[in-house]
């Protein structure tokens, strides 16, 4: 692959002070006349957040909206398993926060790899998330007297959380699920499940399609649309082991990909350090309990490597609560990719522990003592349960194990102010797209982002492209779709009829684990050209030996997989590439070459202040673009937890 | 009639509540019902008498009481066959393991078959009593009674009829307040606690008659032998 | 690895299998070796990857983020939707509550208003219908006040939130005698009837969303309380009641 970028992208931020670009951009966007937004037909990929939201804001407006998504119901996109909490800068809390401190730490803890001005703009519209879900009956935690609580979360040092007990996501999306509903049931919203984005299609340069498969009985559907939205998540099932739903995939980002859509950072994934660890190989996937645990819990190992004693009988002196060692100021409440990345040493060392060596205790025996166990378990009760039911240890009275886990991925399709893919038409909203997160996410942030998308921001300027380009009636007896029909029909045929000895799975398994050995929470050239190697060979072994059993016409879930696995096997390698040229560390993107005398991630501003995107060709090299990042406002300084 | 009014009694909610309003009806009349028989023991036979005659007193008001009595009867079963035919429906092909989740009880489960015995032994009662009263067939309606429940064939039938009207109430009295939506942190423990003690108190109030006759005939036969 | 190769448990597994919506159904029974620290579809995957290797198709069942949320997992085991634990979906209810030897059953959900599609898959897009019925509050975006402009009782919030944690699952409609869907549709009234924001709709959304659950062929509740016991997030029938009431009181006293 070249190192050449070529083309400058064009971000289309819009002048003017910081914190008047978002107020002054929609006053200059084109409207479309509320009359005749009924005439535009809007395809929505996915319903998660960004998609259910999106979805159900357009059709309030007046747009004529169809809904996908590949779970038996709109309510079951995984948003719904996120915990925490979502930000806001509501400064309920008069704890000093405000829209400008939210923007900033945003930055920072993307580490100033993300766009100053939707990150302010994310912060903005931060306020009317939470009016909104508040208005549609979402349970938000409350005070006392009736008023909304907030939490410090993920190490903020404000308060600006809002949450609902741990399941955050769950009644947000359930809210968004519900305006969806409320739209599907005024026939705004045409709403089609267990259906699966195959590819999409291109009318003059425009997205005016996709073709998507009935995963019931297989058939092909095609439809054509003024716009495609594409809210269909993150990538993190590339590892095979993850935090993600087992249906999360890349397949919709793929495709668009393949027709001309960018794919920008790709090697920016966030691990997250409180995962139960992997206990055995047929573990299917990994689960996430909520980093609020580390407002209490203490992470330490061993001091000694190999110290094989259970927990509670290492004495006080002999652990090492590392976290708060090397970090005295934020202590055990260091950003993620931080947290990870000190996980995997110790464990690299050999102080791991459990029967693997790769975990570190989370310990709330002081918390216990000091706040009495009714506490511990009023804050923490349905975590503690879930870490029993899974590992079978009581954690009131042995120490949690954890180890980080794929939760997470910032990369995603490149997408400018508006949101709008390189291709005219495709907009790509919530984790699908690479915008707000920089290279590190912040807790509680994730909701908040496609929860701006899908509900303030696309809805506004969707008509830049709606209003703004001459799009001629395109039916579906159009010969782009005729074309890309087949080739999906080709491509899933292809899979029945390698009929080899080996199952998806197993070649799932193999790649996650090349992807997590080798472009995991720390990375190096040799390992990464070994890993693009690896992953070529494992690819020409799949269309050679895969074996797919069953039919294309009926409801067939290895088939599903299969197709899934296709297309990570294919985007593996440019993830692993992009975290080959990208020559320094930030974030989540920890190379080792590229690291101070103690460790800590040494980014390259000179070099790589830039986001990569990679252009698709077909049968070469892809190419890469770059777009500069500006920071007018921020001052960049290396991040500093200690 | 007005729509909302059918729209009302035919969602399954509402079926629910006309299920409950009727039944404690019927739960109501029971009581009096019992409270009436005790006369049997204030009074022995004569008191007995004195209250049926009392009752026949009342003439249309009697008749009047028993023909809505009827009504509530015939809609309570008829209710009653057209949900379980409903709920049948719900789950044409049944599990072929199964198990209870541990809420259910033998009584809620058994809500129809229990209706149902309750309802051929109203058959049997009316026949054994108020029939023939009605023409006029029986003199002494307390020493017809006593008679009846002091044999081995009638007390096992009117104990049958009884504990199935006791499993019936077990579940229903208490379903009622729930289908009625009468719930109240405060309050539920106690009216669920009510509810049980008064079916109870029921079934043991109403089977104390046949055991009654039987223990006292007996020992009266045997005084005489 | 916590478990090794000696300590893994055998069983044999009756899994219900079809090949489409009417066709007729049968258990298939496989022998399966699995650590008791697998979860119960990572069991099922391990019988998958053995029938495949045989050249046996996968045994098809709806899942997705396996930590309990989504509620796209379902089947009855041993008669008991989402298997004997309490308060565990089918995806967090790990092997080690089995025994080594032990047979076990698997169904798919079983009612008139989930259509099994394939093996244990069912359709449960009644729900979806019975929430397109009104189990929302119409508020459209960017017209909503300040998020403190309405105070609202924490006991009210926490009990809203009760019955919120609803996961649309289907179990409670899996363990009713009667097949009803009260419960998943009480928790959406309750929660919404308990909150200020869900008022000016109370009336109107208990009728339309009982009369959608009634038109899809769920049946009546009958007050077993079997929902409450399979339910994961364990939503009280308490939540029932308040569904009857609002359902009596919108009847018989609309307030418009």
């Amino acid at each position: 692959m070249t190192t050449q970028p070529n083309t400058q992208l064009h971000d289309n931020v819009p002048g003017g002070p910081l914190d008047e670009k978002w107020t002054k951009h929609k006053f200059d966007l084109k409207l479309v006349n509320p009359a005749n937004r009924r005439k535009f037909e809007i395809l929505v990929v996915g319903t998660g957040l960004a998609g259910a939201s999106a979805a159900a804001t357009l059709a309030e407006m007046g747009y004529s909206v169809t809904s996908f998504c590949v779970q038996d119901s709109a309510r079951r996109a995984h948003s719904i398993a996120a915990q925490g909490g979502i930000n806001a800068a509501k400064n309920y809390k008069n704890d000093g926060d405000s829209v400008h401190r939210l923007f900033y730490d945003t930055i920072k803890g993307g580490d100033y790899r993300a766009r100053e001005g939707n990150v302010h703009r994310l912060a903005e519209v931060s306020r009317q998330i939470i009016d909104q879900c508040v208005a549609q009956g979402v349970p938000f935690a409350r005070e006392y007297g009736g008023l909304l609580d907030n939490r410090s979360f993920g190490g903020a040092q404000v308060a600006r959380t809002f949450y609902a007990r741990g399941q955050t996501g769950q009644q947000l999306l359930l809210g968004a699920y519900g305006a969806l509903m409320r739209q599907v049931n005024a026939g705004r919203v045409k709403l089609h499940v267990r259906k699966e984005m195959v590819d999409l299609v291109e009318v003059d340069g425009i997205a005016r399609g996709i073709v998507t498969r009935d995963l019931t009985n297989g058939k092909f559907e095609r439809w054509a649309g003024h716009a495609v939205l594409l809210c269909s998540g993150g990538y993190g099932n590339v590892f095979y082991l993850s935090t993600n739903a087992k249906a999360s995939n890349v397949t919709a980002a793929w495709r668009a990909h393949k027709r001309g859509a960018f794919f920008a950072n790709p090697c920016y994934t966030q691990i997250h350090p409180t995962c139960i660890p992997v206990h055995g190989e047929f573990q299917s996937k990994l689960t996430l309990m909520s980093e609020s645990l580390r407002n209490d819990g203490r992470v330490w190992v061993p001091q000694d490597d190999g110290d094989a004693r259970a927990a509670g009988t290492i004495p006080e002196g002999e652990r090492d609560y590392y976290l708060e060692r090397k970090y005295p100021s934020f202590g055990n409440l260091v950003p993620r990719d931080v947290a990870s990345r000190n996980a995997k040493q110790v464990c690299d060392a050999g102080r791991g522990v459990g029967t693997t060596g790769k975990a570190v205790y989370l310990d709330f025996r002081d918390a216990i003592k000091r706040d009495g166990r009714d506490m511990i378990q009023a804050r923490y009760g349905n975590l503690f349960d879930m870490y029993a039911r899974i590992t079978g240890e009581d954690p009131y009275s042995v120490p949690m194990r954890i180890f980080p886990a794929v939760h997470y991925t910032m990369g995603g399709l490149w997408v400018d102010y508006n949101l709008e893919s390189t291709v005219p038409g495709l907009f790509v909203l919530g984790e699908a797209n690479f915008s707000d997160h920089g290279a590190n996410r912040l807790g509680a942030s994730a909701l908040m982002q496609g929860l701006a998308d899908g509900y303030f921001v696309v809805p506004a300027t969707i008509a830049s492209h709606l209003a703004g380009r001459v799009l001629q009636p395109v039916d579906t007896s159009h010969d782009a779709f005729a074309q890309a029909e087949a080739a999906s029909r080709q491509r899933f045929q292809a899979l029945l009829e390698v009929q080899g000895s080996r199952t998806v799975d197993s070649f799932h398994r193999e790649l996650g684990l090349i992807c997590w050995d080798q472009c995991g929470m720390s990375r190096n050239r040799a390992d990464l050209e070994k890993a693009i190697s690896s992953i070529r060979t494992l690819r020409e072994a799949f269309w050679q030996d895969v074996r797919v059993l069953g039919d294309a016409q009926s409801l067939n879930q290895n088939l599903e997989h299969a197709g899934r696995v296709a297309d990570f096997m294919e985007f593996g390698e440019l993830m692993v590439n992009d975290a080959l040229q990208r020559e320094e560390s930030c974030g989540g993107h920890f190379r080792e070459e590229h690291q101070t005398d103690e460790n800590e991630a040494k980014r390259n501003d000179e070099d790589f202040c830039h986001v990569t995107a990679w252009e698709h060709r077909d049968g070469k090299p892809s190419q890469r673009h770059d777009e500069e990042l500006k920071f007018e406002s921020v001052h960049l300084s290396t991040r500093s937890y200690k | 009639m007005p729509s909302w009014i059918g729209r009302f009694l035919s969602s399954s909610v509402g079926k629910k509540t006309v299920m409950a309003l009727t039944g404690l009806s019927l739960v109501g009349f029971l009581v009096v019902h019992l409270l009436g028989n005790f006369t049997l023991y204030t009074g022995g036979i004569e008191g007995f008498n004195e209250y049926a005659a009392k009752l026949e007193d009342l003439g249309g008001l009697l008749m009047a009481a028993e023909v809505g009595l009827f009504a509530i009867f015939v809609i309570h079963m008829g209710l009653a066959l057209r949900i379980a035919r409903e709920n049948k429906r719900a789950r044409q092909e049944n599990y072929r393991i199964r198990a209870t989740m541990g809420n259910s009880t033998a009584a809620s489960r058994s809500m129809a078959i229990t209706g149902m015995i309750v309802g051929l032994f109203l058959i049997v009662h009316i026949i054994d009593f108020r029939v023939p009263t009605l023409f006029g067939e029986i003199d002494n309606i307390g020493e017809a009674v006593v008679a009846r429940l002091s044999s081995p064939v009638g007390a096992t039938i009117y104990l049958i009829g009884i504990l199935a009207l006791g499993l019936h109430l077990r579940h229903a009295i208490q379903s009622a307040f729930q289908s009625l939506g009468l719930e109240n942190p405060n309050w539920s423990p106690l009216l669920r606690l009510g509810a049980q003690t008064l079916a109870w108190a029921l079934a043991v109030g109403f089977a104390s008659f046949p055991i009654y006759c039987l223990l006292t005939t007996g020992a009266a036969s045997a005084a005489a032998n | 690895m916590t478990a090794s190769a000696t300590d893994d448990l055998t069983l044999t597994v009756h899994v219900w299998c079809q090949a489409g919506p009417d066709q007729p159904g049968d258990f298939v029974t496989s022998e399966v070796s699995v650590s008791p620290d697998t979860s119960f579809l990572e069991m099922l995957d391990c019988l998958n990857e053995q029938r495949m290797a045989g050249g046996q198709e996968a045994i098809a069942f709806d899942h997705d983020c396996r930590e309990g949320i989504c509620g796209a997992c379902s089947l009855v085991i041993d008669g008991k939707p989402h298997g004997p634990e309490q308060e565990t979906t089918t995806c967090q209810l790990h092997m080690r509550t089995f025994n080594d030897g032990d047979a076990i059953y698997v169904e798919p959900f079983r009612a008139k208003g989930f259509p099994v599609l394939r093996d244990l898959v069912v359709d449960r897009s009644a729900f979806d219908r019975i929430q397109q019925a009104g189990g929302y509050v119409s508020v459209n975006t960017g017209s909503a006040p300040d998020a403190h402009a309405v105070p609202v009782p924490k006991p009210a919030a926490e009990e809203a939130f009760d019955a919120a944690a609803c996961i649309g699952c289907g179990a409670c409609v899996a363990a009713c005698p009667n097949a009803s869907a009260m419960l998943f549709v009480a928790a959406k009234v309750s929660q919404l009837a308990l909150l200020p924001q869900g008022a000016p709709e109370r009336d109107a959304r208990a009728l339309s969303m009982v009369e959608a659950m009634d038109g899809e062929g769920f049946g009546n509740c009958t007050n077993h309380f079997e929902c409450a016991a399979a339910c994961p997030k364990a939503i009280p029938v308490t939540h029932i009641a308040r569904l009857n009431r609002e359902f009596l009181r919108s009847s018989l006293m609309p307030r418009s």
